[in-house]
């Protein structure tokens, strides 16, 4: 879908008659990115979409005093990297399991899950990026999945380029790893 | 959603495993979703669009309601409050000449006092000196 220049999204939603177009505009340009970029850090179709929603609504709240200083996409990446960073982080605290046996219970729900179609590779794959530090996975998903620059990772993650270089090759040397051993 | 461009630049285990997002979701899930949130929007009459220069006035209204509030309270409850309170009371209720005759034994206390110090304490050359 050819995406919707930021300023017409904007001006239309600060219209009152025109803000329930704008925003289902918005919706339709980002929701497919914005769904993806939650799955893949969440897993779970559910709890993704939980989140989503939970971002879009947020969205709908605050859209109308967004700055303009970056743009929508960078902002709407960072509301929803810091939900489900805080989706992570609850369900740590609720979780009687350490965050080690978190990521292996998601790994084995990646095979009972209906909504998983992937081939054995894939899988491993995604075995091996659960048990990366949260954070880390984010920056390999973005990297590796999504092609993101790293210009605009470090808009979203609020963290330097180099940082992120860094994490994501310590990620990578890890994915190998677990590859080699498994 | 996969760009699969930058993959040529990755280890060959990743190249082998390429960068597919494994995942499906339920059927028309994307069609549906933007009812869904529309509908949560339209259900939940809280969630409406926050307008940033509403939520300034409301903070202003607090801050200036905070700022009499402090004012008033400050001006009712400090002690130059109640020393000026006790001042006035003394002005109008107490007899003038009385008040004179107080002032002036405490004027001839003080001068006392100080006529004493200066005897006791002061070399007596000294102050013939200074004289």
């Amino acid at each position: 879908m050819l995406e919707t220049p930021d300023a017409i999204i904007l001006a239309k939603f600060r219209n009152e008659v025109t803000r329930h177009e704008a925003f289902s505009l918005l919706v339709k340009t980002y929701q497919q990115r914005l769904y993806w970029h939650i799955r893949r850090i969440v897993i779970d179709h559910d709890d993704a979409n939980d989140i989503v929603q939970d971002v879009f609504i947020k969205v709908w709240k605050n859209l109308a005093s967004f700055r303009e200083d970056s743009k929508i996409y960078t902002w709407l990446y960072r509301i929803a990297t810091n939900e489900c960073i805080t989706f992570i982080n609850r369900k740590k605290l609720r979780s009687i399991v350490s965050l080690d046996d978190l990521g292996e219970k998601l790994a084995e729900g990646l095979t009972q899950s209906a909504y998983f179609d992937g081939n054995k590779l894939e899988l491993k794959l995604q075995q091996a990026i659960l048990t990366l530090p949260s954070k880390q996975r984010i920056v390999f998903n973005m990297k590796y999945f999504e092609a993101m620059k790293y210009e605009d990772m470090s808009k979203v993650l609020g963290t330097s380029t180099g940082a992120l270089k860094a994490s994501y090759h310590h990620a990578v040397k890890k994915i190998e790893k677990y590859f080699k051993e498994h | 959603m996969n760009a699969e461009g930058h993959i040529n630049d990755e280890p060959n285990f990743l190249k082998e495993t390429g960068n597919r997002t494994p995942f499906s979701t339920p059927e028309n899930y994307f069609n549906e979703m933007e009812s869904a949130i529309l509908s949560r929007i339209a259900n939940n009459r809280s969630v409406k669009p926050v307008n940033k220069t509403q939520w300034l006035s409301i903070a202003a209204s607090f801050l200036l309601i905070a700022t009499v509030a402090a004012i008033v309270y400050t001006q009712l409850k400090t002690p130059a409050d109640l020393k000026l309170s006790f001042e006035e009371t003394v002005l109008t209720e107490v007899d003038e000449a009385v008040l004179a005759e107080v002032l002036e034994k405490k004027q001839e206390n003080a001068t006392t006092l100080f006529e004493n110090e200066v005897m006791n304490n002061v070399d007596e050359q000294t102050l013939i000196e200074s004289l």
